[in-house]
């Protein structure tokens, strides 16, 4: 059936806005892949717009050389896996004891879950427990206060409460115990939302810039969000004070080789999301809808 | 029946999970035990009766994620061995990132984990720590324990000037360096002959080579191109220092708000915009990068880049000459307005980094510390390497880099250990009069841009226009900062008077201004800093002082 004009007009409108915020959220991206592959001297004259000029990999061969950054990578890589796993498994063994109506206090557990959500103590306070239990230092800082986000697992609980129930019957009736019931029928139903928690989580410690900043104290272990970000903040701070004395200024990062760090950890990220995107629109979705 | 199953499977499984925790936890406890001790100057083996006489301090270090891979981590790498081995005390190096320093130093006194030595830039956050009384008065540390850092203050008594904090004792350690031209007003000698003008020596001058910059294409191209200055970046803040607008003047012996100069420094900035010989859109080039490109490209006839440093000239000379080979640039005096002719901008030759925690448990290793680093012979190894293998003597006996990609793998990055380090004694191999060589034809010509800077920032008829450097103005109470912080919105009134033509005046832009300023409690700044002038202006560090260190050629 051929749409009336009416309709037509309405999704020229939607594509045309859609296609606005998407070229957005593009360029900026595509100039900074640019920067970083182009020669020096067109970066420092303001030439390179979205393609790059006199095309080099400069950048990426300083970047490697002189900055730590593929130590960094792996430590975000290791920071990000651990946690991925470390997140889940609690995850799903937080979500799912709640969505069985036969746990005892299962209101009194949610309800005492879902009030952490609602203040923290505070910068110094979270130190100071962090220091007391000795995790300065170490990755189980990033690990151990992040592992269960209640907003996850709540979307999680909701989705494997969506589960008929008649499933869990029939199973019950074929002799299937918890921990069966759980591995082999509710999380292979649930995968869409698995995975879009997975991801969820993976971005979040990937970028995890401000616990690593405050709990590791050792450079060796810094992450990749750390790492860029000195290198971009010594050249900013450099514009912006005068009163810096002279030898501030040979710490700055070319604007080139920031670019290619900034490209180098966006990349896993951009490569990922596409992979996942088909689980990662049906997860949300069904999480969102109760009953 | 089944419900044992789901018991023991449970319990099993709560079992496993807390094992998998304590295991952890347990090996992260050996595990963070084993990386302090490596983290620590790993020498061990050898030598370990002397290091174990050595006492131990911690020490705070820039992090600035720019240490090389293979040379270790900018804690624990070739330096801070060296520094370990030849010194008198064994330091263990917190690393601080440079980004977030203050807010990761307030997290370490807070929790009382901050480092026996402590270095900062920031003169406000060290103020804050004598306030809460978290850094040592160190007058007698520095009498009874210390002889290099002893005999520096003897030779500038300005040293304790500056230290000295409103109580009367010293808190703080710092470097001395020379006096120089630190900005810099470039402008295109080759338009200029072309022009056929001369150098500006008034604004109005100014304001003419400006406009003959922007309409008469003297880069010969046939288009309408070029601008004459900018308004962006540190070439509008030479603007503001050509009228004197620096906040806090001096009038019939008092320090007062300098309004008046500020109108006029607008005034002449909205003239210059409204001839249309500005970039339309400086407000958006929010960190000069935008001005800093057209200078790059030729597209700009005046503009403020740096002489201090030999780095100055890969970021203000050698892109513009690759662009435009034909380019010459001279350094000029900024033009003498009504209120005077004054300096650019010139370096702090005073500067105060580093205090003493007062937790430190032993601050007699810790003064015997700072003195190691401020001693000539540190200093000198730490900025140029070991003679011979990283370093070698130049034509005019100065030490210089050995290999530049040598140089940058293994020194570079050291520059945080140099922050006691008195560039003054070095003199006069350390400052860029000497690290330049002239046998490269760019170097030679940046030489000439140095020395004309030197006259246009330290000559004659020349005057500091801030009452004195910044870093050395007093630090305000918090309640002050909140106020201050309410009126830094004026700079908005003002910024829309330059670009709102006939619809806002700079008169306009003032009354809104003064009502702002009124509103907000602008006076309890005024009187602030009027009594502190009254009160220190024989004590403090002042541009007077600071003139003593003009460099000696």
């Amino acid at each position: 059936m051929k749409p009336s004009l009416g309709e037509r007009i309405y999704l020229i409108g939607v594509y045309m806005v859609l296609t606005v915020a998407a070229l957005m959220c593009l360029l900026p991206l595509v100039h900074i892949v640019s920067v970083s592959t182009s020669s020096l001297q067109a970066v420092a004259s303001g030439r390179v717009t979205l393609f790059p000029i006199d095309a080099s990999l400069e950048a990426y061969r300083q970047l490697i050389d002189g900055t730590p950054i593929v130590r960094a990578m792996w430590n975000s890589a290791y920071i990000t896996v651990a946690g991925i796993l470390f997140s889940m498994t609690f995850t799903v063994l937080a979500a799912y004891p709640l969505t069985r109506s036969y746990f005892i206090g299962r209101r009194m557990y949610t309800f005492a879950i879902v009030f952490t959500m609602l203040f923290g103590g505070g910068l110094i306070p979270t130190y100071m427990t962090i220091r007391s239990l000795e995790l300065i230092n170490t990755y189980w800082s990033l690990w151990l206060p992040g592992l269960v986000s209640v907003f996850n697992m709540l979307v999680l609980r909701t989705s494997i409460e969506n589960i008929p129930s008649e499933i869990d019957e029939a199973s019950r009736i074929d002799g299937c115990g918890e921990w069966r019931y759980l591995l082999r029928i509710v999380l292979p139903l649930s995968m869409p939302v698995l995975a879009t928690l997975a991801l969820f989580y993976g971005v979040g410690y990937w970028n995890s810039f401000f616990n690593v900043l405050m709990f590791i104290n050792d450079p060796a272990k810094f992450n990749m969000a750390v790492l860029v970000q000195q290198m971009i903040q010594s050249q900013t701070m450099l514009s912006q004070l005068n009163a810096l004395g002279s030898s501030e200024q040979l710490q700055l990062s070319p604007e080139m080789v920031n670019a290619a760090a900034v490209v180098v950890m966006v990349l896993p990220m951009l490569v990922v999301y596409p992979l996942l995107q088909k689980y990662f629109v049906k997860g949300v979705m069904i999480g969102a809808v109760k009953g | 029946m089944k419900t044992w199953k789901i018991r023991t499977g449970t319990v099993v499984a709560c079992m496993l999970a807390s094992a998998a925790i304590l295991v952890a936890a347990c090996s992260n406890n050996a595990g963070n035990g084993n990386s302090n001790a490596s983290s620590a100057p790993s020498k061990d083996g050898g030598a370990a009766s002397e290091q174990a006489a050595k006492p131990k301090i911690s020490v705070s270090i820039y992090d600035r994620g720019n240490v090389p891979q293979e040379m270790g981590t900018i804690g624990n790498n070739r330096w801070t061995q060296w520094l370990n081995d030849n010194g008198p005390v064994e330091a263990q190096y917190v690393p601080i990132p440079r980004g977030e320093s203050v807010q990761k130093l307030n997290l370490l006194f807070a929790s009382n984990d901050a480092p026996d030595v402590v270095a900062e830039f920031d003169t406000s956050f060290r103020h804050q720590l004598y306030q809460q009384k978290q850094i040592l008065a160190v007058d007698e540390l520095v009498d009874q324990y210390s002889v290099s850092y002893k005999q520096l203050m003897e030779k500038y008594p300005e040293m304790k000037k500056a230290a000295t904090k409103p109580d009367g004792k010293m808190y703080e350690f710092g470097r001395v360096q020379q006096l120089m031209g630190f900005q810099a007003l470039f402008i295109r000698n080759d338009w200029l002959k072309k022009l056929n003008l001369s150098v500006p020596e008034t604004p109005e001058e100014l304001f003419e080579v400006v406009k003959a910059f922007t309409e008469n294409d003297p880069d010969g191209n046939g288009q309408k191109d070029t601008f004459g200055i900018a308004l962006s970046g540190e070439t509008g803040g030479a603007i503001n220092t050509m009228f004197r607008d620096v906040d806090w003047v001096l009038k019939d012996g008092k320090l007062v708000r300098g309004w008046e100069q500020k109108n006029a420094a607008n005034a002449f900035k909205k003239r210059l915009y409204d001839a249309g010989l500005v970039d339309k859109d400086f407000l958006a080039d929010t960190n000069g990068q935008k001005a800093q490109q057209d200078w790059n490209s030729g597209k700009i006839g005046i503009f403020v880049g740096r002489t201090i440093d030999p780095v100055n000239l890969t970021t203000f000379y050698e892109p513009l000459k690759n662009n435009v080979p034909d380019a010459e640039v001279i350094a000029i005096k900024l033009p003498r307005s009504e209120y005077g002719r004054f300096a650019i901008g010139v370096n702090n030759p005073v500067q105060m980094t580093t205090v003493i925690n007062a937790k430190a448990k032993n601050p007699e290793a810790a003064m015997k510390y700072i003195d190691l680093m401020a001693s000539t012979e540190v200093g000198e190894m730490l900025r140029y390497g070991q003679e011979g293998a990283d370093s070698v003597r130049g034509s005019n006996g100065c030490l210089k880099p050995k290999d530049p990609a040598h140089f940058t793998k293994e020194l570079s990055w050291a520059l945080d250990f140099q922050l006691l380090m008195s560039q003054i004694e070095l003199e006069p191999c350390a400052g860029i009069l000497s690290q330049l060589d002239p046998a490269n034809p760019l170097e030679k010509d940046f030489l000439e841009l140095v020395k004309q800077n030197l006259e246009a920032n330290l000559g004659e008829g020349v005057e500091y226009a801030p009452i004195t450097h910044g870093e050395h103005m007093p630090t305000l109470p918090d309640d002050l900062s909140v106020i201050r912080t309410n009126v830094s919105k004026v700079a908005d009134f003002y910024n829309k008077a330059i670009v709102s033509g006939p619809a806002y005046t700079v008169e306009q832009a003032y009354a809104e201004a003064m009502d702002l300023w009124n509103k907000s409690g602008g006076e309890q700044l005024e009187s602030f800093y009027s009594d502190w002038y009254d009160n220190n202006k024989d004590t403090a560090f002042l541009a007077k002082d600071m003139w003593k260190f003009v460099i000696k050629s």
